[in-house]
Parts: C-alpha cells; sequence; structure tokens
C-alpha cells in the first residue's frame, strides 16, 4: 500500500498560536485612566478557545553580510552589533470570536545579557516612551510604561480578528502525511511546473521555488519530517536575497516552536558594505490550553 | 546690647549682600545662536522675577522675542584682526558702566560673556549655563566638510541612517526629516561663527590661554541625559515649551503600532503559512485525495499524482497570490526593521560624533546565542558552524558541546562621556568654577527653560541655589 489514510493533526498546529501578539491597528489615543487584565495565569474561560503563556526574547541587530567587511564599519554601526534584547512574558487568550485577551510583560528573562548603561546603539526612545506592559481587553490594547502611563492605544483590526478566527479554525483541523506520501506530493509540485530539489546541506530539505514574471524569485524550505515550512528566502530580479525568514522548531508530538529569525539587508553608502538587519525571537516555556 | 545686635546683623547682611543690599540687581541673559543651537532665555527671567520674588533688571532684555543683541558672525574675537569689532563690544553700551552686573549666558552668549568679562569692568560674577567652554564637537560635526560644496559629517551621518530606511516611507513623524531640517539649518550658518565654537579654534583658545579663565567668580552649569534621544531633542529644539514631546509621542506611537503590526498580523501571516497557507492547503488536498482513493483500495502513485497535480494547476493562481503575500509581508517586516534602526544608527552615529573629542569607554559583553541547552537549536547552530557536511563525528561533538555548555558571542559595548546632546559635560567644564552644578535629564535646549519643579538638578533649583547666596555673595539676587 502506498498511501495510508491520512492522519488529523492538532496539538502540533498549536505552535501557530505563539506569536499572536496584540491584535491590532492603533490609533493616537488619549486616555484618562488604564485598563487592567483581569485574568492571571491561563485557566480558559469560557469564551476563549485557547489559553497561551510562553516567555520570548527579542534581539535586534546589524552586522555586516560578509564578517570579513566588519573592518570597514563606522563606529556608530559597530556599536549596532550589540543586540538590542527585551524580553517579554506572554499570557493570552483567544476567544471563539477572533478577539484576543490578554498581558503581555516586559521583563529580564535569564540568559538575557545585562549591559552597562547608558550605551551608544541602545534603545532609541526614552524609558518614558518604552512599553512595559501592554494589556488587551475587549478589542483593545493598551500599552504602559514603567510607571504606568499610557503609551498608546490600539483597536483590534476586524482584518486581525480574521486571523485569529482562522487559527483557531486551523488548530483543530490538519494534516499528517507518511514520509512516502509527502514525497509524493512534492513530485506533485514538481510536475506542476514548480522548481523542487532537495537542500545541498540537508536531505531532510526541499527547496520548493518560484520565480515571477519580473526575474524575482521565492525559495520556500520545506521540512520533511516536521511538514511544514521551515524558512522562505525572497530574491530580487539581480538574484540578490532581500528577506530571510526562518522557523525552528523542537522536534517531537507536538513539535514546539522555539525562534524565529529574520533578516534583511542594506548597502550602506558610505563604505559599501552590505549590511544585514536582524530580528531573532526565543521562546520557552511555552503552555497551552485548548477548548475547541 | 540690642542696638549692637541690630548693627552686627546690618554688617553681616552688607557682608554677605555686597553692592545691592539697597536695591535691585543689574542683570544681563544672554543665549547662544538662537535660530539653530540655543532656545533661548524666553520667559525664565520673567520667571525668576515673577514667580521666585527676585529683584534684578534685565539689561538685554533678552525675553522679547526674536531679539538678539550682538550679532554671532562677529564671533568672540578675531585673533589674527583684534581690532574688528566682535560680539562682546556689541554688549558694552549696555553695561553703561554699571557695576555689579551678574552676567548669565547659555551656549555660544556664555563665550561672548566671557569675552566681555575680559573688557569690561561692569561684571562682577558669570553663571555659564552649557557653555562650550572647551568648544564644541558638534560645532564641528554639523560644519566639518572638505569642501564648502560637499556634506558635512552630520549631514553624510543622517543619509547613512536614510539610506537604511532604504528610500520607503517610514511612520516616524517625520523625525529625521526635522533633523535634516536642523543639520542643513546649521550647515548654511555662518561658518566662521562655527569655526570659533569648534573645539580647539583660535577663539577658544584664546579664551582659555591669553588671558586665562576669567578673574571674576563663575558658576558652571552642566546639563546631560542620560540616555540621548535625538527625537527628544528636536522636541526640544522645535517647540516652543522645550519640556513638550510632541515629536517623541507620536514616534512612540507609531513604532509602537509598527512593532504591533509586525509581532502580530505580520508574523502570524508569516507562521500560519509554515504551516497552512498554500502549503497547508497542498496538505490537507493531498490528503484527501489519498482518503478519496483509499475508500475504494489501494490507490496507485500514478492516480494520486495525477489528482494532485490537477489540483496544483487549478490551484496555481491562488498559490502565486499566497507565495506575492508573504513576500509584501516579508517586505512590510523589513521595512519596520529599518525604520526602528535607522533611528538608533542616527543616535549611534551622533554620540561617536560627538564623543570625537571626549571619552568613550569601551566594555566587553557575552551575549548568549542560545536562551538555553536546547537539542533543536544546537543542531541548528552546529549546522551553522561548518560549510558543507563536516562528518557525523564532527558535528555530534558540536552538538554534544553545545549541549553542555550554550555558546556565547562577546560583544564590544561602548559607553559615551556625559553628553547634552550636543556637548559633553568636559567641553561644558571650565577650571576655577566657584560652582559647578549638574542640570539632570537636561537636553541642550532645555538647559534655559524653567522646569515644572524645582527639584535638585533642575535650572530652577540651581538659579535658586546661586540667587539665594548658597554658592557666595557675588551670584546672590534680592529678594523683592
Amino acid at each position: 500500500m502506498y498511501f495510508s489514510k491520512y492522519s488529523r493533526r492538532t496539538a502540533h498546529l498549536l505552535v501557530l498560536a505563539f506569536l499572536l501578539g496584540i491584535a491590532v491597528s492603533c490609533q493616537k489615543d488619549h486616555l484618562s485612566g488604564g485598563a487592567d487584565s483581569k485574568r492571571s495565569g491561563t485557566e480558559l474561560p469560557e469564551s476563549a478557545a485557547i489559553a497561551i503563556s510562553y516567555d520570548v526574547i527579542v534581539s535586534t541587530f546589524l552586522i555586516p553580510e560578509n564578517p570579513d567587511d566588519a573592518e570597514l564599519l563606522s563606529p556608530g554601526e559597530r556599536a549596532l552589533a550589540s543586540p538590542i534584547v527585551e524580553g517579554s512574558r506572554v499570557k493570552q487568550f483567544i476567544n471563539r470570536d477572533g478577539t484576543i485577551d490578554g498581558e503581555i510583560q516586559r521583563m529580564d528573562l535569564e540568559g538575557m545579557p545585562r549591559y552597562p548603561e547608558p550605551r551608544i546603539g541602545g534603545l532609541v526612545m526614552p524609558k518614558k516612551y518604552q512599553p512595559q506592559r501592554i494589556v488587551i481587553e475587549g478589542g483593545a490594547s493598551t500599552s504602559f510604561n514603567a510607571e504606568g502611563e499610557i503609551i498608546s492605544h490600539c483597536f483590534q483590526g476586524a482584518e486581525t480578528a480574521m486571523y485569529f478566527q482562522r487559527i483557531a479554525d486551523e488548530l483543530s483541523e490538519g494534516t499528517m502525511l507518511s514520509g512516502e506520501e509527502f514525497d509524493y506530493m512534492i513530485e506533485g509540485f514538481d510536475e506542476a511546473g514548480f522548481d523542487v530539489s532537495v537542500n545541498s546541506q540537508d536531505n531532510n530539505i526541499v527547496e520548493l521555488a518560484h520565480e515571477f514574471e519580473d526575474a524575482r524569485r521565492t525559495v520556500f524550505y520545506l521540512d520533511k519530517t516536521q511538514q511544514r515550512i521551515r524558512a522562505r528566502a525572497h530574491y530580487d530580479a539581480e538574484g540578490q536575497l532581500e528577506t530571510l525568514s526562518e522557523y525552528v522548531f523542537e522536534p517531537g508530538e507536538p513539535a514546539v516552536l522555539t525562534a524565529h529569525r529574520f533578516v534583511t539587508f542594506y548597502d550602506a553608502p558610505r563604505n559599501g558594505v552590505r549590511m544585514g538587519v536582524w530580528k531573532t525571537a526565543q521562546f520557552r516555556n511555552f503552555e497551552l490550553e485548548k477548548n475547541l | 546690647m540690642k542696638n549692637n545686635k541690630l548693627l552686627n546683623t546690618f554688617a553681616l547682611t552688607l557682608l554677605l549682600l555686597p553692592g545691592w543690599a539697597l536695591g535691585q540687581r543689574n542683570t544681563i541673559w544672554l543665549d547662544g545662536v538662537r535660530t539653530t543651537t540655543s532656545k533661548g532665555w524666553q520667559g525664565t527671567p520673567n520667571s525668576m522675577r515673577d514667580f521666585y520674588n527676585y529683584d534684578f533688571v534685565d539689561l538685554v532684555s533678552t525675553n522679547s522675542s526674536g531679539s538678539q543683541e550682538y550679532d554671532v558672525i562677529l564671533g568672540v574675537r578675531d585673533s589674527d584682526m583684534p581690532t574688528s569689532p566682535t560680539a562682546a563690544m556689541q554688549m558694552e553700551p549696555m553695561l553703561d558702566n554699571r557695576s555689579n552686573v551678574l552676567g548669565i549666558a547659555h551656549d555660544f552668549g556664555g563665550l561672548v560673556l566671557r569675552e566681555l568679562a575680559n573688557r569690561d569692568n561692569s561684571l562682577s560674577a558669570m553663571i555659564l549655563d552649557g557653555v562650550p567652554n572647551q568648544g564644541s564637537s558638534a560645532v564641528k560635526l554639523a560644519t566639518d566638510a572638505d569642501n564648502p560644496v560637499d556634506k558635512t559629517s552630520a549631514q553624510l551621518i543622517l543619509e547613512n541612517a536614510q539610506s537604511v530606511q532604504a528610500m520607503q516611507d517610514c511612520d516616524d513623524c517625520n523625525a529625521l526629516g526635522i533633523f535634516e531640517t536642523w543639520i542643513n539649518a546649521l550647515s548654511t550658518t555662518s561658518i566662521d561663527v562655527f569655526d570659533q565654537m569648534a573645539n580647539e579654534s583660535s577663539q577658544i583658545t584664546y579664551l582659555n590661554d591669553n588671558p586665562p579663565p576669567p578673574e571674576i567668580p563663575f558658576a558652571i552649569l552642566w546639563g546631560s541625559v542620560e540616555e540621548l534621544s535625538l527625537m527628544s531633542l528636536m522636541d526640544s529644539r522645535t517647540s516652543n515649551n522645550p519640556w513638550s514631546t510632541p515629536i517623541t509621542t507620536c514616534a512612540a506611537e507609531a513604532m509602537e503600532r509598527a512593532r504591533k503590526d509586525y509581532e502580530t498580523d505580520l508574523e502570524i501571516l508569516g507562521l500560519i503559512s509554515t504551516v497552512s497557507g498554500f502549503f497547508g492547503r497542498a496538505l490537507s488536498a493531498f490528503g484527501e485525495i489519498v482518503g478519496e482513493f483509499a475508500g475504494g483500495g489501494t490507490p496507485s502513485p500514478g492516480t494520486v499524482l495525477s489528482a494532485f497535480g490537477d489540483w496544483v494547476v487549478a490551484e496555481r493562481s491562488a498559490i502565486i497570490e499566497d507565495i506575492e503575500a508573504q513576500r509584501e509581508a516579508d517586505q512590510e517586516l523589513a521595512r519596520i526593521l529599518r525604520c526602528e534602526l535607522s533611528h538608533q544608527l542616527l543616535a549611534s552615529e551622533w554620540q561617536f560624533g560627538l564623543i570625537k573629542y571626549g571619552t568613550v569607554e569601551v566594555g566587553t559583553e557575552e551575549v548568549p546565542l542560545l536562551p538555553e541547552a536546547s537539542q533543536a537549536l544546537c543542531i541548528q547552530y552546529c549546522q551553522e558552524q561548518f560549510t558543507g557536511f563536516p562528518g557525523l563525528s564532527v558535528f555530534g561533538n558540536c552538538v554534544e558541546d553545545c549541549m553542555d555548555d550554550p555558546p556565547t558571542q562577546t560583544v564590544t559595548v561602548y559607553l559615551p562621556e556625559e553628553n547634552d546632546g550636543l556637548l559633553l559635560k568636559s567641553e561644558q567644564m571650565l577650571d576655577g568654577a566657584a560652582f559647578v552644578y549638574h542640570l539632570e535629564e537636561h537636553n541642550h535646549f532645555q538647559e534655559t527653560a524653567l522646569s515644572g519643579q524645582s527639584s535638585e538638578g533642575t535650572l530652577n533649583h540651581a538659579l535658586q541655589e546661586l540667587f539665594d547666596g548658597t554658592a557666595g555673595p557675588a551670584f546672590a539676587v534680592p529678594k523683592q
């Protein structure tokens, strides 16, 4: 038998919920009071489909694409090689209607570097304008600084609510093929005209590429074992890498998203060095409760 | 006995309050290069008189909007042409041979005041507030160019930051544009004036060495901000109230909004695409095809492939649209990241420009490459360490080592000398001061403005200390 009855997958799709930060299209607003989260922990209320909590460490930094170019950098560029690191503890509820409630608390997490301050190349905004806590409730999110003052107030957009609803729907659905079936599916893409090849360094990764009419090209890196897109790279018409987005999953059932890395590039005019702007997010202590 | 006590008190009062005990004190308040680097004293003299009840006359009347009693272009003194007119000479008629005049000056005005003290005996004390007593690196940054037609260092720094944005719209409330306007204004202001204020200029050398620093008592008020924000600096420069923060508030909201978009909509879209999107749909479609055929017995690969091929062809447009949508989402992530980074780069380059003649401490910090020992992360880390296939044992050892001791990276940390966004602490200092006061969390444009409170570290507190005679009778101003 070449093909088995396909299986429903549920739990491992739950990693989708990781990056549900705050759903929003903000508007400038001036509130007199502060909202507060009425919930603590991740106990699941009746209206919620999913409760999630996790810690995330986000780093942003600037480094040359070619490490040998480091000597050509200006001191200002060099200072930005020290990552700006922010830690957050996130608790969220995705409700059945696509809205979310929750709280994001910025905090120092274990493993984060502790720079002497004030250093060159740190955060641009003064502390007063850096959100320390973000409360999401009733379709709106409110950011507070360390003194509890409101920095911004944002409303959840209909489009974003749709995303969440889609996620809530998709969390109960999903297909996991056998290894053999997966290979045949990839072959189907190949025969349908997509450019498919096995990655030269890792034969568990299949590259599926599409070239647009204007010669731009996008490559997806598909993990055969985990059956998910591990990375996608976009190239411009000259074949130069524009952006790369990569997801790292801890193998297992369910597979758990542990990191996300994103890089974009620009050419520095003064020294001609191609610089990479990196953002990485690393997740841990993920807990999820569902009511689907 | 009682009369003796009264006489002693009167004598002590005269001793402590020489010269002006019986009347208001004459003062002059000078600001700097008003349209570019100095906010001007504006309402401060009036507030010190009307709110704090000090009794003085402002001989220069800098309160009136736009008044500038000296011509900055004349400079402090041209050492090549000592007899040529100077800004200080313009001030002399206003002193009109009065005595015991207290001079209070900010920025370039402080240099004028110092030259005035060299030329005229009317001044008996000076308060130098945010004055480039040792010259200014910022001025060099803003005006230095190899040729007059070339861009200045500051303009090149700005150009570098703008290039990070890659000419795309950046929702930062035009913060870079406002900075650009200022930088361009500085570059087109008389180069002579700024040449005089720059580090190691002949005018600064003249003031500090020949003659030596002032003989009359002087106080130094120096400002600094712990975290330099160019947006806050521009807020203070462009707003009537230098403590207001319209640009910073607007940009903070915009950046927070963008960040939320980044961390939610865009990343969600990207993450959905990893397991859903066209790929997720393809998995489901393939599974359903297999399911359908499985009902009628064992399907052949050719049958399933053919059916799946039909699905891909039918969905081709939707698949390509999905890929394009993901591409656009990633480009939007890139735009937001670049926007944030452009401001970080500008602030970083500006700080290094300021400390060209100052000090910067360098330290190192260990940054964890992995948050914890995780097999998946270590496998990925080791994959990145080798080009090509390293061999199982080498790779295995790498993963094992990584699990035992997660790798770290050493980064360099730069700690700048304290500064007010334009002037370093060392540039504001002058040896021999009778009183040195730190204006805490005051950027250069806030150094002439009273804040809402009189707590320690504010200009309000500094002037009260001086006017009350705490720093010596030379600075004292009577109460009304």
